[in-house]
C-alpha cells in the first residue's frame, strides 16, 4: 500500500522534474530576497503567482506522463497513487506561499483562494491544444519577468490589480470563498480527466521534448500543422532541378524547414496580442513620474527575444534527419551554409511579421507617439539582439539536444536580453528627454550584439563542418 | 538444327540450403537425364529467369556458366543456352570418382537402412534403365 | 576505372567507450548484391554510417566511389541513394511533395520511374506524410532513393517494416535496377530470406567485424552440418578443423563445419570409423551457426 505511494514520489527524482521543481520551489523566498522592508504584497503575489502556475504546470506534466502510458491500464491501482502524490505536492506548494503571504500581512482565505485558482489553472494546462500550452506558459515566464523587473523599480502602490484579482486577495468572504470553491472543482474535475485518460484523448499524446523519445514525438507532433498558404503553390512551382544558385538552394532548403513562419506568425501574434491586454489589465505600469510608458514596447521588448528560440524548436526537429538530408547532393559545408541561411531567413521573417505587428498595436491602442530615432532603437537592437541569438542557436544546436537548446534560449533570449531590453527600454522612457544622448549606446550595444552573434555563427559553421551528422 | 525455346519452367526454393545456383544446375541435369530436355533445346534466358523467379540475375549466369563447364550446354551467340548431347569427358576412372562419393553416401545410408545388397540393387537397376549400354 | 565501389580497410568505430567496429575489412564490387548481415546491436547501422561519411572513423580507411565518405563531394552525392532505417521525411508534406522537394535536389531526376513505382507501390501522392504507417514511410523513402537513379544504393533495414507483399515488390524493383549490373546495392538486413533471393554475396558481420564475406552460393557450399555416427564412442572434442559447434552425444556428433570438403569427410570416416552425412544449410541455420555461442 505504502510502497506504491513511494514509488510515485520517486518518479519524481529525474532531472527533468526535480531541477526545475526544486527551483521554483526554492523561489517561494524569492520576493523576500530581492525587495527590502516594507514589503509589497502585490509584489509577492505577483510573483507567488507565475511560480504557482509554473510549478503546477510542471507536477501536471509529470503526473499526466506517468498516467498517459500503457502501464496505468495495463497495472490494478496505478492512477491513484500518482494523482494523490502530485495532490499533496500541490497543497504543500499553495500552502507555502499561502503562509509566507500570511506573515506579510495578507488574507489567508484571500491567499489560499488566489493561489488555488492559479494551481487549478497551471494543472489544466497540459490538456489543452499545444499553443494554448505555449501561450499560458510564455505568458507566465514573461509576466513573471516583467513583474520581477518592472514592480520592484517602478511600483510603489500605484499600480492596482485587476479588479477581480484585487477583490478575491482582499480576503472578503464571498468573492474568495466563492474562489476557493471554483478552485477545488477544477481541480476535481482534473483529477476525473486524469483517471479516465486514455489514448483516444488527443491530450495524451501531448509530450514535452524532454526526452529523446519525447523530441520524436515533439516532431510528430508537426503533423498537426496545416501548411500555410501559398506553400502548396511554391511546391506545384517546382519544375525539376533547383540549380546551383546559392539563393534559389537556400529557398529550395527553407521548403524542407518545418512552416516555420507561418508558426511563428500565428504564435506570435497571439501571445503578443494576449500579452498586450493581460498586461494591459493586470497593471503592469503605464507610466512613471507621470511619464507613459507604452505598453506594447514592453511587451514587444519581451517577446522580440523568443524568435530564435520557437525557430530553433522546428530546425532541431530537423536534425534528426540532418545525416539523411546532409547527403543530397552537395558537400558538407555547402549544406551546413545553406541550411543555416535557410533558418537564418526563417528567422528574420518571423521578426519583421513581429515588427508590424508590433506597430499595428502600439497604432490601435497605445497612448504615447513613438518618434523615429525610438523606433530605430528598437529596430536596431532587436536585429543585434537576434544575430545573437542566432549564432547562440547555431553554437547549441551542435549538442543536438533540445533541452540545450530551449535552456540556453530562455537563458539568453528570454533572461539576459529581454531583462537588459526592459530595463534599457524603462530607462530610456525615463529619461525620454534625453533618448538622443543615449542613442550612441543603444547602437553601440546593438553592433556588438549583431556582431557577437556572427562571429559565433562563424564558429559554429566551423564547427558544424566537423560534426558528425549520423 | 532447328533450336525449340523449350517452356521449360525453373522452380527455385531460395531458402534451401541448396544455393539457389545448384538449384538451377540440378533441375537441368534432371531435365536431361529425364530426357525432356532434348539436345538442342534452349534454356531460357539469364534475365527471363531471373525475372520470372525474383532472383538476382547473377545466380543465373552463375549455374549457367558452371553447366557450360560440366558440358550440359553450351553457348550460342545471339540465341542463348544450348542443351549438348552427353559428350564424356575426362577418362573413365576420372568420372567413376567423380560418382563414387555420392555413392558411397547411398551405400552408407544402406546398411543404417540394414537393406541386403540385393534390396539396394532392386532400387538401383529401374534407375539405371536410361543410361545406356556399350 | 576502379572495380571497387566501396573498400574499407581496418575501419575501427566506437561511441562513448563502447567499440562497435572493431577493424572492419569489406571491399564491395562493382555491380554486385550485397546484403550485409547481423545480429541485433552488431554495428550494421554503425557500419553504414561511416562508409557514407555520417561518422567519422576512430581509425581506418574507406573509400567510397573513389572519394573519402567525410567529404564526399556533390558529384559523389548525385551517384549514391540512401534509405535510413528510420527517416521522418517532413511531415508535413505531401507524397508528391516530398517527392518534388527531393527530385529538385538532382540534377537527373527519373520522374516517369518514381511515378510508376508510386502506383505499382500503391502510395496516394495526395496523402500527407505524417499518418502514413511506418512501413509507407519506409516505402516512401526507398522510392526517393531510386529517383536519381544511383549507382550505389545503400539501404539499412530496408525490409523491416514492410509487409510480405510489400517486401517482395521491393526486391523486384531491387532486381529491376541491377539487372543490368551498371549498380550496386548494399543492404542490411537480419532478415535472411529476403538476402537469399537478390543478394548475390553476403557479409556476416559479427563482434566487430566482418567473420565472413563472399559469394552467397559458395557459402551455402562451404557451411554444412556433419551427422556423424561412430562404431564406438566418440570423443567430446573432435577437432575438425573449420568447426563452428560441435555436439558429441555418445556414439553419434553433430558438427557444423565452415569449410567442407571431401578430405574433412574421409579424416571423419577413417579415424572413427564412422558413416558420415553432410546436411545442407540454409542461410539462417548458417547465421544461427555462426553465432552459437
Amino acid at each position: 500500500m505504502f510502497e506504491r505511494y513511494r514509488a510515485a514520489a520517486m518518479t519524481y527524482i529525474r532531472p527533468a522534474t526535480s531541477i526545475p521543481m526544486a527551483a521554483l520551489l526554492m523561489a517561494v523566498l524569492f520576493p523576500i530576497l530581492t525587495s527590502s522592508p516594507p514589503y509589497n504584497v502585490k509584489y509577492i503575489t505577483s510573483i507567488g503567482l507565475m511560480f504557482v502556475l509554473l510549478e503546477a504546470s510542471f507536477l501536471a506534466y509529470h503526473v499526466k506522463e506517468q498516467i498517459a502510458n500503457y502501464r496505468s491500464t495495463v497495472m490494478p491501482r496505478f492512477c491513484t497513487p500518482h494523482i494523490v502524490v502530485a495532490l499533496t505536492f500541490s497543497l504543500v506548494l499553495i500552502l507555502l506561499h499561502t503562509l509566507l503571504l500570511g506573515v506579510f500581512g495578507a488574507s489567508i482565505l484571500g491567499a489560499l483562494a488566489i493561489f488555488s485558482m492559479c494551481l487549478a489553472t497551471g494543472l489544466w494546462v497540459h490538456h489543452f491544444h499545444p499553443g494554448v500550452i505555449g501561450v499560458v506558459l510564455l505568458v507566465g515566464v514573461a509576466s513573471l519577468v516583467g513583474t520581477l523587473v518592472l514592480i520592484p523599480i517602478v511600483d510603489k502602490s500605484s499600480n492596482s490589480y485587476l479588479y477581480v484579482i484585487e477583490l478575491i486577495l482582499s480576503g472578503s468572504p464571498a468573492p474568495a470563498t466563492t474562489t476557493l470553491i471554483l478552485s477545488i472543482v477544477v481541480i476535481a474535475g482534473w483529477v476525473v480527466r486524469l483517471m479516465h485518460l486514455n489514448e483516444e484523448m488527443f491530450e495524451y499524446h501531448l509530450k514535452l521534448p524532454f526526452t529523446e523519445s519525447d523530441q520524436k514525438a515533439q516532431r510528430d507532433r508537426i503533423r498537426a500543422n496545416e501548411q500555410p498558404p501559398g506553400m502548396a503553390a511554391r511546391f506545384d512551382r517546382l519544375r525539376g532541378y533547383v540549380g546551383s544558385g546559392t539563393w534559389k538552394r537556400v529557398r529550395h532548403w527553407q521548403l524542407g524547414n518545418a512552416p516555420t513562419t507561418w508558426i511563428l506568425t500565428v504564435l506570435c501574434i497571439t501571445l503578443f496580442v494576449v500579452y498586450y491586454l493581460v498586461t494591459m489589465a493586470t497593471g503592469i505600469p503605464k507610466e512613471y513620474d507621470g511619464t507613459p510608458i507604452p505598453g506594447g514596447f514592453i511587451g514587444f521588448a519581451l517577446f522580440v527575444f523568443f524568435l530564435p528560440y520557437l525557430g530553433a524548436l522546428r530546425v532541431v526537429g530537423r536534425g534528426c534527419d540532418l545525416g539523411y538530408e546532409s547527403l543530397r547532393p552537395c558537400s558538407k559545408p555547402q549544406l551546413v551554409r545553406e541550411l543555416g541561411l535557410a533558418a537564418a531567413l526563417d528567422m528574420f521573417t518571423a521578426w519583421a511579421m513581429l515588427i508590424v505587428v508590433w506597430g499595428l498595436t502600439i497604432a490601435i491602442w497605445n497612448r504615447v507617439a513613438i518618434t523615429p530615432l525610438e523606433l530605430l532603437v528598437i529596430i536596431l537592437f532587436s536585429i543585434g539582439g537576434n544575430v545573437f541569438l542566432f549564432g547562440v542557436t547555431a553554437w547549441l544546436m551542435r549538442f543536438h539536444s533540445l533541452t540545450l537548446v530551449v535552456g540556453g534560449e530562455l537563458a539568453v533570449g528570454g533572461g539576459v536580453l529581454t531583462v537588459f531590453a526592459l530595463g534599457f527600454t524603462l530607462l530610456t522612457f525615463v529619461l525620454r528627454r534625453e533618448l538622443l544622448s543615449l542613442f550612441p549606446a543603444w547602437a553601440t550595444l546593438s553592433m556588438l550584439l549583431g556582431l557577437a552573434g556572427v562571429l559565433l555563427a562563424w564558429y559554429s559553421y566551423r564547427k558544424w563542418c566537423e560534426t558528425e551528422l549520423g | 538444327m532447328i533450336h525449340n525455346r523449350t517452356s521449360f519452367q525453373f522452380d527455385v526454393a531460395p531458402s534451401s540450403g541448396v544455393p539457389i545456383y545448384r538449384q538451377l544446375m540440378d533441375q537441368v541435369q534432371a531435365e536431361v537425364s529425364g530426357g525432356r530436355l532434348r539436345p538442342g533445346d534452349l534454356l531460357p534466358s539469364v534475365r527471363e529467369v531471373a525475372r520470372r523467379l525474383q532472383i538476382n540475375p547473377m545466380t543465373v549466369s552463375k549455374a549457367y556458366s558452371k553447366l557450360e563447364t560440366l558440358g550440359v550446354v553450351e553457348l550460342v551467340r545471339g540465341q542463348g543456352m544450348r542443351v549438348c548431347a552427353p559428350v564424356a569427358w575426362g577418362a573413365v576412372h576420372e568420372r567413376q570418382t567423380q560418382l563414387r562419393p555420392l555413392l558411397e553416401q547411398a551405400v552408407a545410408r544402406a546398411y543404417q537402412l540394414a537393406l541386403t545388397k540385393a534390396q539396394v540393387w532392386a532400387v538401383l537397376a529401374p534407375l539405371l534403365e536410361d543410361l545406356d549400354d556399350e | 576505372m576502379n572495380n571497387w565501389v566501396i573498400q574499407t580497410q581496418d575501419v575501427h568505430k566506437g561511441f562513448k567507450g563502447k567499440q562497435v567496429l572493431l577493424g572492419v575489412d569489406l571491399n564491395v564490387p562493382h555491380g554486385s548484391v550485397v546484403g550485409l548481415l547481423g545480429k541485433n546491436g552488431a554495428g550494421k547501422t554503425t557500419l553504414i554510417k561511416c562508409l557514407l561519411g555520417l561518422f567519422r572513423l576512430d581509425d581506418g580507411e574507406i573509400t567510397l566511389l573513389g572519394e573519402d565518405p567525410w567529404t564526399l563531394s556533390a558529384a559523389a552525392k548525385e551517384r549514391l541513394g540512401y534509405v535510413p532505417q528510420e527517416v521522418s521525411l517532413y511531415p508535413w508534406m505531401k507524397v508528391q511533395q516530398v517527392v518534388a522537394y527531393t527530385g529538385a535536389f538532382y540534377p537527373r531526376w527519373n520522374k516517369a520511374l518514381i511515378e510508376r513505382l508510386i502506383k505499382e507501390w500503391e502510395l496516394d501522392p495526395d496523402a500527407k506524410v505524417s499518418p502514413l504507417s511506418v512501413g509507407e514511410r519506409q516505402k516512401l523513402a526507398i522510392l526517393l532513393a531510386l529517383g536519381h537513379e544511383p549507382e550505389l544504393l545503400v539501404l539499412d533495414e530496408p525490409a523491416a517494416s514492410l509487409d510480405p507483399v510489400a517486401r517482395r515488390e521491393f526486391l523486384r524493383a531491387i532486381l529491376e535496377i541491377t539487372s543490368d549490373r551498371a549498380r550496386t546495392v548494399l543492404f542490411s538486413t537480419h532478415i535472411t530470406s529476403d538476402l537469399e533471393r537478390v543478394a548475390d554475396r553476403v557479409a556476416i558481420l559479427k563482434d566487430g567485424k566482418i567473420i565472413y564475406h563472399d559469394e552467397l552460393g559458395r557459402l551455402k557450399d562451404s557451411v554444412k552440418r556433419l551427422q556423424i555416427s561412430a562404431a564406438s564412442p566418440l570423443p567430446t572434442s573432435l577437432n575438425i578443423p573449420g568447426t563452428l559447434r560441435c555436439e558429441v552425444d555418445g556414439q553419434e556428433a553433430l558438427v557444423s563445419v565452415r569449410d567442407l570438403n571431401d578430405q574433412v569427410v574421409d579424416g571423419i570416416r577413417e579415424r572413427w570409423n564412422a558413416t558420415v552425412q553432410v546436411r545442407d544449410l540454409n542461410l539462417e541455420d548458417i547465421f544461427l551457426e555462426m553465432h552459437h555461442v
